[in-house]
């Protein structure tokens, strides 16, 4: 509007008098895009028109942004949810935990198991046996890298070797042989 | 070997494989170069070839068993398996369990039996 030097004297005229008003605040509509009934840009005249002002303004004195227009700020429920409309959504088939039908009684045991699963308690007997015949072996072989060239043999208290056990090194063991682990 | 599930399912297929190369016999060029590979310690490649390839010689495929374990007991209640080579000397994982005497098909077979011997020994 500065830069305009060509017009008339009353164009130049007119314009500084909307220039003036828009100043002050008389004619908001223009700039802000705000609806003139709209109380805080009214309240902050100074301000309203700088565009820093503007988003100041909005954060100070109002709570919606002033990017937006609308009234509502976020969305909440309106009514409270009933406790059967609770029951409903909160004991839907797909919201409760599946009954299994795959566990039945371990025969050795006796513990519960499940039908595709080795049982907790003769995997735990195993895991402990073979820990033990490992230390026997780690003890036999003495260090890394010395893994044998034949096959291996089990032996525990007062056992000797048959004649299928051959050419097999042998592992032993001054323990009692467990039930179930059965010398083939 | 006791592991997360995915682990020893990815590793059995591998292991078969190369043991099937080992079954080509300790001479075999391809066999050999594989084996030196893939394995970094050098003496199980000695046990491959002369223990596991003429254990496995009969046998046409799968040579490895794996089995699932109740879940992990930390906090990620992980899915475990556990593999181990078939024939080997550790202590059996799962004792196959043979049908009782007194099922129906049993007892039905037992008296076919019966009735065969006695109708050969009159």
């Amino acid at each position: 509007l500065i830069l305009v030097r060509s017009p008339l004297p009353r164009l130049r005229a007119l314009l500084q008098r909307c220039w003036g008003r828009l100043e002050r605040g008389l004619w908001p509509g223009v700039l802000g895009g705000q609806s003139p009934p709209w109380g805080p840009a009214l309240a902050v005249q100074g301000l309203a028109l700088v565009p820093q002002g503007i988003n100041d303004a909005g954060e100070s004195s109002a709570a919606a942004p002033s990017l937006l227009e609308s009234v509502l700020w976020m969305a909440a429920p309106k009514q409270r949810r009933t406790i059967e409309v609770n029951r409903c959504r909160r004991r839907h088939p797909s919201k409760l935990i599946e009954v299994k039908r795959n566990i039945d009684v371990c025969p050795e045991c006796g513990n519960l198991k499940q039908k595709h699963v080795l049982c907790g308690y003769c995997y735990a007997k195993v895991k402990e046996e073979t820990r033990l015949i490992r230390v026997e072996i780690r003890k036999k072989e003495g260090g890394p890298f010395n893994a044998p060239t034949v096959e291996t043999v089990v032996l525990y208290e007062g056992e000797k070797p048959t004649e299928k056990d051959e050419g097999k090194r042998i592992i032993e063991t001054a323990r009692k042989r467990p039930s179930w682990f059965v010398q083939n | 070997i006791e592991s997360p599930w995915a682990r020893p399912d990815e590793m059995r297929g591998s292991a078969e494989r190369l043991i099937d190369y080992a079954k080509r016999g300790d001479k075999d060029e391809r066999a050999m170069r594989m084996a030196d590979f893939w394995l970094t310690e050098k003496d199980l490649i000695h046990k491959l070839f002369k223990v596991l390839a003429p254990r496995f010689q009969p046998h046409p495929g799968s040579y490895t068993r794996l089995l699932q374990i109740p879940n992990r007991d930390g906090l990620d209640r992980a899915k475990m398996a556990v593999i181990e080579l078939k024939g080997n000397a550790l202590p059996p994982l799962v004792r196959p369990r043979r049908d009782s005497d007194k099922t129906l098909l049993n007892q039905l077979l037992k008296g076919y039996r019966q009735d065969a011997q006695r109708a050969a020994a009159t």
